[in-house]
C-alpha cells in the first residue's frame, strides 16, 4: 500500500504525560508492523526468490515426469499405500496443484507453465497473480514425501510471505483500476524506479508487513532449528562438521588413520570445533541480533557461510541461499536503495553519445 | 493519501499474531530424541500443551503447508543420530529369464547436482531401517488368522542380506533385529515399478549399501580399529515383476 502518510505511530493518542508501558508497547507494535518501509526492500527478496525459484526448478529439466509425475518415483499406487500407512506418510502429503498430473504431459505442461510463471514473477510483472501462482507452483513441485527436505520448506516460506506481500501491494493507496486490482502495481517491476528520487512514491506499509512476517518466520526457523541441534549428541559435542567432511563413501580408514599418523589431530578437532560451536552461536543468538543495524554484518556475512557450508560440505542445494534470502528481508529498502545508487547501472551509459538538447547547446555559444 | 484505519490495524495485528503463534506452537510440538531405552531409541513425546495447540491449528497450517516443526532431520547428519550410515542403492534391470539387463546406480555420478540430490534423499529414504521386536513366548493366532509376520533384513556372508517375512514371535532374540520400515518397502516398490515402466525389462531388484561413518574417536584410539567395522552392507529389498504392479505395463 505505497502512501506519502507519516509513521502511523505518531498518530496514536498519547496521554497528557509520560505513555504508559502499555501505551509504549502499543506504539512500539505498531511501529513494528505498520510504518511504511521502502517497497524496494521487498522487491529485492522478490527477486532473488525468483532466480532461486527458477534455477531451482530448472535443475529438474528433463526429470520433471520421473520426479513428480504420478507414474514417476513415487507412483499414484506408492502414494495411496503411504497415506494408508499407520505412522502415516515420511512427510505430510496435504493438497498439491501436481496431484492433478494423472498424465506424463500434464506434469510436462505444469513445468513449462511453470517455468513461465517464475520468469514473470521474477521480473516483477503483473506481480498480485503471478506471486499467488508462484507460491502454488513452489508447493506443486515440494510435494513428493520422499523427495522433500529441509530445503523446500525455506521455499514455501519466502513464496508464501512474497505473495501475502504483492497481493496487498498498492492495494490501498493506487488508484483503483482494474489492472491494478487484478495485476498489481507497476512499482514492483524489474528496476522501475529503483533509482527513483522520489521516495514517497515506493513506501508501503504492506511491504513492512510481509517483511515483518517473513523475518519473524525466518528468526524461528533458525533459532528453533539451532536448538534441535542442541538435541543431538554429534553437535552438542561440537564434532558435527567431522561427518560431512569425512562422508563414508568418500573416505577410508587408511585416509584417517594419516591424519593420526600426522600429529595434527588436536589441531583438526579443535578447528571442528570451533566451526561447530560458531554455527550453534549464530543460529541460537539469531533473534538477539537480527533486528539489530550494528549486527547487520554479522547475520549476513553468518548466512553467507552458512550457504557455503550447506552447499559445498553438506551437499544442500538449497538450504543456504534460501536462508540468505531469508536474512536480506531484515535490510531496510531504504539501505538497498543506498547500495544500488553506489552501482553503475548499464541503462545510464548509454552504448551511444546523446545528442546535446538544442537549447543548452545554443545558452554556451 | 489516508493513513491505514485503527480497526484495519487492529485486525491485520490479529491475523499476523495467530498466523506466528501458530506457527510457534507448532514448532513445540515436536517430539525430541530419539533417546535410548530398552528396546534401542525412541522418541519421546512433546508437550502435552503444544500438542493440544497444534492438533488445533494443523489443519490451517497444512492448507498454508507449514507444518514443519524446523526439527531438520539434515540436523542429523546422515539422517542418522551419530553420524550414521550413508547409502546408496542399485536397481537390476531382469529379463523374463532372470539375467541381468542392466544395472544402475544411484546417486548417478553423471546426473545433474539437484536430480542427484533427489536421489540421494531417495537412497536415504530406503535406508531407514527399524528395529524389530519379538514377543515374549510363542504367539498363538486367533481362529482362521495367521500370525503375525514381520520383515527382517536376513543376513548372510559378507554383510550381505535379504528382506525375508517371518512370524513375530520367530524374530532372533540373541541381537538386536533390524527390518525395512514400511515406507521404504513401499519406495523401493514404486521405483522399481518405474523402473519397469521405462525399461524393457521383466522384473527390477532393488539393493541398498549402507557403509557407516568413521567416527573422529578413531584419532584417539591406542591401536587401530578393525576395517570389517566400516565395511559395506548390502541388502536386497526383493524382486518386483512386471506383472505385479497395478501400475505396472
Amino acid at each position: 500500500m505505497p502512501t506519502t502518510a507519516p509513521t502511523h505511530a505518531e498518530s496514536l493518542p498519547d496521554g497528557a504525560g509520560a505513555p504508559s508501558p502499555l501505551a509504549r508497547l502499543l506504539r512500539a507494535w505498531d511501529s513494528f508492523w505498520f510504518t511504511p518501509s521502502d517497497g524496494l526492500g521487498l522487491h529485492v527478496v522478490r527477486a532473488c526468490t525468483g532466480i532461486l525459484l527458477l534455477s531451482w526448478l530448472l535443475g529438474f529439466l528433463g526429470h520433471q515426469g520421473a520426479l513428480f509425475g504420478m507414474d514417476g518415483w513415487v507412483d499414484r499406487q506408492a502414494y495411496r499405500e503411504l497415506l494408508g500407512l499407520p505412522e502415516g506418510p515420511p512427510a505430510p502429503i496435504g493438497w498439491s496443484p501436481i496431484f492433478l498430473a494423472s498424465s506424463p504431459w500434464f506434469a510436462h505442461l505444469l513445468y513449462g507453465g511453470s517455468m513461465l510463471v517464475l520468469v514473470l514473477f521474477t521480473l516483477g510483472i503483473a506481480t498480485r497473480l503471478t506471486s499467488v501462482l508462484t507460491w502454488l507452483v513452489v508447493i506443486a513441485f515440494t510435494s513428493n514425501p520422499a523427495l522433500s527436505y529441509g530445503g523446500d520448506v525455506l521455499l514455501l516460506i519466502l513464496s508464501f510471505y512474497l505473495m501475502v506481500g504483492y497481493l496487498l501491494y498498492g492495494l490501498h493507496s493506487q488508484p483503483r483500476s482494474a489492472r491494478n486490482l487484478l495485476l498489481g502495481s507497476r512499482d514492483a517491476e524489474f528496476f522501475a524506479r529503483w533509482r527513483s528520487s522520489d521516495e514517497g512514491r515506493t513506501k508501503s506499509t504492506a511491504a513492512t508487513i510481509a517483511l515483518r512476517l517473513l523475518q519473524i518466520h525466518i528468526a524461528i526457523v533458525i533459532f528453533v532449528s539451532g536448538l534441535h541441534k542442541l538435541q543431538i549428541s554429534v553437535w552438542w559435542a561440537g564434532l558435527a562438521l567431522w561427518f560431512p567432511l569425512f562422508p563414508p563413501f568418500e573416505t577410508t580408514l587408511e585416509e584417517v588413520l594419516a591424519i593420526k599418523e600426522s600429529g595434527q589431530p588436536l589441531l583438526l578437532m579443535f578447528a571442528i570445533n570451533i566451526a561447530t560451536y560458531a554455527v550453534l552461536a549464530w543460529q541460537i543468538c539469531f533473534p538477539f541480533m537480527a533486528w539489530k543495524n550494528g549486527a547487520r554484518p554479522l547475520v549476513l556475512g553468518g548466512a553467507f557461510l552458512g550457504w557455503l557450508g550447506c552447499s559445498l560440505l553438506f551437499g544442500l542445494p538449497l538450504f543456504g541461499p534460501a536462508l540468505l534470502i531469508g536474512c536480506l528481508s531484515f535490510v531496510p529498502g531504504t539501505t538497498w536503495r543506498r547500495w544500488l545508487s553506489r552501482t553503475p547501472m548499464p541503462s545510464e551509459t548509454p552504448a551511444v553519445p546523446q545528442r546535446e538538447p538544442l537549447a543548452s547547446a545554443s545558452a554556451r555559444g | 493519501m489516508n493513513p491505514i484505519p485503527y480497526w484495519l490495524r487492529g485486525v491485520v495485528s490479529l491475523l499476523a499474531a495467530g498466523h506466528l503463534g501458530a506457527v510457534a506452537v507448532m514448532t513445540l510440538a515436536a517430539p525430541s530424541g530419539p533417546w535410548a531405552v530398552a528396546q534401542g531409541a525412541d522418541w519421546a513425546t512433546p508437550p502435552q500443551l503444544a500438542q493440544f495447540g497444534a492438533e488445533k491449528v494443523g489443519p490451517y497450517l497444512d492448507s498454508l503447508k507449514m507444518t514443519h516443526n524446523y526439527h531438520f532431520a539434515e540436523n542429523f547428519i546422515s539422517s542418522q543420530p551419530d553420524g550414521g550410515p550413508d547409502a546408496r542403492f542399485r536397481a537390476k534391470l531382469l529379463d523374463a529369464d532372470g539375467k541381468t539387463i542392466d544395472e544402475l546406480t544411484f546417486p548417478d555420478p553423471k546426473a545433474w547436482g539437484t536430480v542427484r540430490h533427489r536421489q540421494r534423499l531417495l537412497a536415504r529414504a530406503l535406508a531407514e531401517d527399524e528395529l524389530v521386536v519379538p514377543t515374549e513366548g510363542e504367539m498363538v493366532p486367533a481362529a482362521n488368522q495367521r500370525v503375525e509376520r514381520v520383515l527382517i533384513w536376513q543376513m548372510g556372508e559378507g554383510q550381505r542380506g535379504a528382506v525375508k517375512a517371518v512370524p513375530r514371535h520367530l524374530v532372533p532374540r540373541d541381537r538386536p533385529t533390524l527390518g525395512p520400515s514400511r515406507s521404504s518397502m513401499i519406495l523401493a516398490s514404486s521405483y522399481a515399478r518405474h523402473l519397469l515402466r521405462h525399461h524393457d525389462a521383466a522384473a527390477v531388484e532393488i539393493s541398498r549399501t549402507s557403509r557407516p561413518s568413521i567416527p573422529p574417536d578413531v584419532l584417539f584410539l591406542d591401536g587401530v580399529p578393525q576395517e570389517a567395522a566400516f565395511d559395506d552392507s548390502t541388502v536386497t529389498f526383493g524382486e518386483t515383476h512386471a506383472h505385479d504392479g497395478t501400475d505396472a505395463r
